[in-house]
């Protein structure tokens, strides 16, 4: 393999999951055009099925879409089965009746693309049933972080919700964001938080309160209390709610003393969550 | 057996549009609200990521890669997208990178031949270069970010993450090139 095809195939694995440096991109770029023959979706196909391989390993189950948003697709689907890109479509099987062979190749089904699938099948099967018994020692549930018992929780519960959080303009919170996620099903959540300032344990920490919409404003349930290391850019933390949440109107940290406190001052606050009105 | 979805939206079939969101919706969904920043990102993501598959239809070769794999890849770019955006405003952190039902809808996340192959090669790494890719592809998380939470040199992560995607990318081509062999007359 040249060096070029190595730094190619570098590059595309960067960019396949969206760490190719803004200095690297016109690199790959031109390495991509002077070697016209290499697929450029090939090293994104492969994260790709990497990442079906991970949901599979830790049982992930397809979250069906919730019903608005799946009506608003059809909406779209309709428009654009209709629309100006309908055009585009008739376009494409025009260049496909122009050139020989081209309809052949990509448009309905052939002998030879019902053997590939065909192919697939039985390698899938074959496959499926050779790799059943590895799959779920793949990741130990005791190894999982709270990074992964997150997307493990976005996965498995159909009415978790991804809050985002907005700094306030407290000094710590200078450059902070993140999200909350949040199952009622579950009582289950985790906060990822971005550049948060490190806490001194010994003089202050991080508390969450969660405002149910079964209780009063004044009376917020306690999330628990967590630190922000030094150095640690991002940090995901389980939610420890104290109490039962029904369907969480606001998500709110505070800085407490040393082991939080039972009613919060709310002298202040740092980072707040929120659904959209 | 039944044609591809894709091949027949691209070739104008209405209702295959349709039926698009029908079988890979819950895909699409799974995939970007695991990552999207907010319940709001990620339902205006799913109808990018939609349009997106319908628009790249004519791209689609089933000789390269299943339908699901491609539509995942279509669904992980545009998220990819959509996260470097956000993290290029200023006032976020100084990272290089980055979630009525229908409940007989509830599906295991079924295998392509291609993920298959990704897993056989996945359950061959050590243990702490699986994770690196875990943490890189199926979280998303950067190279920076990994180096952090694992303890182990940027370095290292890189080449973790490029050596693991330039395997498992040949061993899919493999695959394909096993299967092609088995159509040849």
């Amino acid at each position: 393999m040249s060096q070029d095809n190595t730094l190619l195939l570098e590059l595309m694995a960067d960019q396949a999951v969206g760490s190719l440096a803004a200095e690297d991109k016109t690199r790959l770029d031109s390495l991509l055009a002077e070697s016209p023959d290499h697929d450029d979706d090939s090293m994104a196909l492969a994260a790709a099925a990497a990442d079906l391989a991970f949901m599979a390993a830790l049982g992930e189950e397809e979250t069906p879409l919730p019903a608005s948003v799946r009506a608003k697709l059809k909406t779209r689907a309709a428009e654009f089965a209709e629309g100006p890109n309908l055009v585009d479509l008739s376009d494409w099987k025009t260049r496909q009746e122009a050139e020989p062979g081209a309809a052949e190749r990509s448009a309905a089904p052939t002998a030879t693309s019902q053997l590939a699938w065909i192919g697939w099948l039985a390698a899938a099967v074959f496959l499926a049933v050779g790799l059943t018994g590895w799959w779920p020692k793949l990741f130990p549930p005791q190894d999982l972080s709270a990074a992964e018992l997150r997307a493990g929780l976005l996965a498995e519960a159909e009415d978790a919700v991804t809050l985002a959080w907005t700094a306030t303009e407290d000094a710590a919170a200078v450059g902070s964001g993140g999200n909350v996620v949040w199952s009622d099903e579950r009582q289950s959540g985790y906060m990822l938080i971005r550049g948060l300032q490190p806490n001194d344990v010994s003089v202050e920490q991080y508390q969450l309160w969660i405002f149910s919409k079964d209780r009063p404003g004044e009376t917020p349930v306690d999330g628990g209390v967590f630190d922000i290391p030094a150095g640690a850019s991002e940090v995901v933390v389980p939610i420890d709610a104290k109490l039962a949440v029904v369907d969480p109107q606001l998500f709110a940290i505070t800085v407490e003393r040393p082991g939080g406190v039972v009613v919060s001052k709310r002298e202040r606050i740092v980072l707040l969550a929120q659904p959209e009105a | 057996m039944e044609s591809s979805l894709l091949t027949r939206i691209a070739t104008g079939d209405q209702s295959a549009v349709q039926s698009c969101i029908d079988r890979y919706g819950g895909l699409v969904w799974s995939i970007v609200r695991r990552m999207a920043p907010s319940n709001e990102e990620a339902e205006d993501l799913v109808q990018d990521v939609f349009i997106d598959v319908w628009k790249s239809a004519e791209r689609y070769d089933p000789a390269s890669a299943s339908e699901k794999t491609f539509i995942a890849m279509i669904a992980r770019r545009r998220l990819i997208d959509r996260i470097r955006q956000i993290q290029r405003r200023p006032q976020h952190s100084e990272l290089n990178d980055a979630i009525d039902l229908e409940s007989d809808d509830h599906v295991k996340v079924e295998q392509s031949v291609e993920a298959n192959a990704a897993a056989r090669f996945l359950a061959e790494l050590k243990p702490e270069q699986r994770r690196v890719l875990h943490l890189s592809i199926h979280l998303g998380m950067s190279h920076g970010e990994i180096a952090e939470a694992t303890d182990m040199p940027i370095g290292t992560v890189k080449s973790h993450v490029r050596r693991g995607l330039i395997a498992i990318r040949e061993k899919m081509q493999a695959v394909h090139s096993s299967l092609k062999g088995r159509e040849a007359p």
